[in-house]
C-alpha cells in the first residue's frame, strides 16, 4: 500500500507500461477492498465497520489557511471526497450531487450536523486560495477544502484507501489526475462507515447518513 | 437516342439525384444540447458537452474540436477502474449509423485547456467540430455552471 502510494506520488511521465501496471495494482487492491462491489439493490446502504486500519483523524490546512483537525468535527457526521480543482468534469458533478443530498437532509432536520470535506489529491496546484475560489464558485453548500504537503495528503489518502495517478501532461503542460471518486461517510465518533460509489443516488447517500442520527 | 429519355428514365434519374443529395453529410447530423461548464476566474480548464445524432446509414467520426475560447482541446472518454475514474484522450469518437453520441458530466466529454478568459453563465461560445469525412460543424454552446 505504502509502496504503491509512493509510486503514484511521483509526477512522472507515465507511458503505456506504467498504465498497465497502474490498472493491475488497482485491480489487486479492489480485490482487497471490503466494500460491496455490486450496485446496491436496496435503497439504503448497510453501513460497515472498517476497523482501525481504514479511516481516522488527520490534520491538514483548510481553504482559509487555518489548521484543520478532523477531531474538531466529533459529534457531527462527515462526508469526505477527494479530487482536484483542475477537474471540470467529475468534481462539479459530485458537488451538484451533494447539494441534492443536503436538500434531502433538511427533510430529516440533520442538515446542520453534516459537514463536507473536499481533500485535494494535487496539493501542488491546489493552494488554499485555489480551493476556496473553486468551492465558492461551484458549491451552493458549505464545503471545506483541505490541502497540505504531498506527504500529509498521501498519509490521508492511504488511511482512506484513495488512489491517484498523475496523467501525462499535454503540450501546454496541463495534466489530469486519475483518482478515487468515492464519497466517504464518517460517523459522529469519527469512524469510517461507508464508501459511496460516485454513481450512487442522492437518496441512497441520504439514507446512509440518516442511519447515523 | 432521345427515345431513351422516357418518363421512367427521368424519374430514375430524379430519384438518383435526390439520393445523392441526401448523401451530403451536412444534412445527416443533428447536434443539440451544446453547453460548456462555467469556469471560476482562477481556473483555466473546462469541459463541453453535446449530443450528436447520426441520421444517416453510415458511421461518422468526430476527430477534433476547436474553439476560440481555449488554447487546446481533447476528446475524452472516462474509464472506471473500480472506484477510480480516469479520463482518457481518444483520437476520435464514433457515432454509429442511425445512432447517437450523448455527452454528459462524468462520461464522454470535450476537454478544453487554457481557457482564454473566465466563462460565466449566460456567455456562449462557438465550437467547431471536425469530422473524419472533412465536414466541419459549428455549434453555439451555452455556458452553464451545471446542466439544467
Amino acid at each position: 500500500m505504502v509502496v504503491s502510494l509512493l509510486f503514484f506520488s511521483k509526477q512522472i511521465r507515465f507511458g503505456y507500461i506504467s498504465n498497465v501496471i497502474f490498472l493491475f495494482i488497482i485491480l489487486i487492491f479492489q480485490g482487497c477492498n471490503p466494500e460491496k462491489k455490486s450496485p446496491p439493490e436496496s435503497d439504503s446502504p448497510v453501513l460497515l465497520d472498517y476497523g482501525p486500519k481504514y479511516g481516522g483523524d488527520f490534520v491538514l490546512i483548510d481553504h482559509n489557511e487555518e489548521q484543520f483537525d478532523l477531531l474538531s468535527y466529533r459529534g457531527d457526521v462527515v462526508l469526505i471526497f477527494f479530487g482536484y480543482t483542475y477537474c471540470p468534469d467529475a468534481c462539479p458533478l459530485m458537488l451538484s450531487k451533494l447539494a441534492a443530498v443536503y436538500d434531502d437532509l433538511l427533510n430529516i432536520n440533520a442538515g446542520g450536523n453534516v459537514r463536507t470535506l473536499y481533500i485535494t489529491v494535487d496539493p501542488l496546484r491546489d493552494t488554499p486560495k485555489q480551493l476556496k475560489l473553486y468551492l465558492e464558485y461551484f458549491s451552493s453548500l458549505e464545503v471545506l477544502g483541505l490541502t497540505g504537503s504531498r506527504e500529509e495528503i498521501d498519509d490521508v489518502l492511504e488511511k482512506y484507501g484513495v488512489f491517484y495517478k498523475f496523467q501525462e501532461a499535454n503540450q501546454n503542460g496541463h495534466y489530469l489526475v486519475a483518482h478515487t471518486t468515492s464519497l466517504f461517510l464518517v460517523d459522529r465518533e469519527g469512524r469510517l462507515r461507508y464508501r459511496f460509489h460516485s454513481t450512487d443516488k442522492p437518496e441512497y447517500i441520504t439514507s446512509g447518513i440518516h442511519q447515523l442520527f | 437516342m432521345l427515345k431513351m429519355i422516357t418518363p421512367k428514365v427521368v424519374s430514375i434519374i430524379g430519384i438518383l439525384i435526390v439520393f445523392l443529395a441526401s448523401c451530403n453529410s451536412k444534412d445527416n447530423l443533428k447536434i443539440t444540447d451544446a453547453w460548456i461548464r462555467a469556469t471560476p476566474p482562477s481556473h483555466n480548464v473546462s469541459a463541453a458537452y453535446l449530443t450528436i445524432e447520426n441520421l444517416s446509414n453510415r458511421s461518422r467520426e468526430l476527430i477534433s474540436i476547436d474553439t476560440p475560447a481555449a488554447d487546446s482541446t481533447e476528446l475524452h472518454i472516462i474509464q472506471h477502474i473500480g472506484d477510480v475514474m480516469e479520463m482518457q484522450n481518444v483520437k476520435s469518437l464514433r457515432i454509429p449509423p442511425r445512432g447517437k453520441l450523448e455527452m454528459n458530466p462524468g462520461g464522454t466529454h470535450l476537454m478544453l485547456f487554457g481557457m482564454r478568459k473566465g466563462l460565466g453563465e449566460g456567455d456562449s461560445v462557438v465550437l467547431s467540430l471536425y469530422f473524419a469525412d472533412n465536414t466541419i460543424w459549428n455549434v453555439e454552446a451555452r455556458v452553464l455552471k451545471k446542466r439544467r
